[in-house]
């Protein structure tokens, strides 16, 4: 017998794994969930279409395509930030 | 196969924002096949009749699915598949009817598990009420004794008001499990099952 309420996800849960879902890389049970919380949730079914659009304009960046000189630069600048520049720790 | 899709306006997939071809001159859309070799947790996915107030959206489409089939929990997924009809029924009247008729049932499952708790004035009060806005109105009005039944009734009603059918439904069930346990739950989506095949001649 199914569960007729799966297991919810929550707002929280879900931006957390948007990415995820967009790679393909969740298992079957939480992207049911993920899709399930989409029919119900007007905020992140917003969330997601941003996301969506931003990958269209700005297309398609895998880890592979960024050089390691620059990924080390990314790290250094995000590594600054959090120490000492008044980021979030 | 026949299985249903609901989808977003312009027939759009509503998570992924693909523009599903439609049918045209009275003859089904192109078929839309998954790439060959793809496991099928990335087919396309469709629903059975039970499956579908799970997962309501603004257009409904019949859709055939063809090549091979999988079943899973709370959805079918097939390799291939075309847009065979629009299901014209699932209009604004019938998600806004739906709702109300999952309102209904929340605020009867709720009355029922107050009386049985002996709180006769809070059921009394929401037995009373018909109409979306006054069954609302009566569930926010309930006291602290007759949460949380009261706030899943008023959910209900709120988002039935607001056309959205998928959450009023959710919250019928989720209402039926916490006062009666997974049973009524899933009576509860058999319900609101029937009730969409029968308003929308499934």
């Amino acid at each position: 017998m199914r569960p007729p309420v799966p297991t919810e996800m929550s707002c929280r849960e879900l931006v957390e794994l948007v990415t995820a879902w967009h790679e393909g890389a969740l298992s079957m049970a939480d992207r049911t969930r993920f899709e399930m919380h989409l029919c119900l949730c007007t905020g992140c079914r917003g969330h997601l279409e941003q996301m969506r659009r931003t990958i269209e304009v700005t297309g398609r960046l895998a880890e592979a395509d960024v050089s390691p000189a620059a990924r080390e630069d990314l790290l250094r600048a995000f590594r600054d930030f959090v120490r000492g520049k008044g980021g979030p720790r | 196969m026949i299985a249903w899709k609901f989808l977003a306006p312009d027939a759009r997939g509503p998570f992924t924002g693909f523009r599903w071809p439609r049918p045209e001159g009275g003859r089904p859309g192109p078929w839309v096949s998954a790439p060959e070799g793809t496991p099928w947790e990335k087919w396309i996915f469709a629903c059975r009749r039970g499956d579908l107030p799970f997962w309501l959206d603004e257009e409904l489409w019949r859709a055939e699915l063809s090549g091979a089939v999988r079943e899973s929990e709370y959805q079918v997924a097939a390799a291939r598949a075309r847009l065979v009809e629009r299901v014209a029924a699932w209009d604004a009247a019938a998600r806004l009817a739906f709702g109300e008729s999952c309102a209904l049932a929340a605020r009867d499952a709720a009355a029922a598990a107050l009386e049985a708790a002996g709180e006769r004035a809070a059921a009394a009060s929401l037995r009373g009420a018909s109409g979306l806005a006054q069954i609302q109105a009566a569930a926010e009005g309930l006291q602290a004794g007759a949460q949380p039944a009261g706030g899943y009734v008023a959910d209900a009603a709120r988002t039935a008001r607001a056309g959205r059918a998928a959450t009023a439904g959710y919250a019928a069930a989720v209402l039926a499990a916490a006062v009666a346990g997974p049973p009524a739950a899933e009576r509860e989506r058999a319900r609101q099952s029937e009730w969409l095949a029968l308003r929308l001649g499934l």
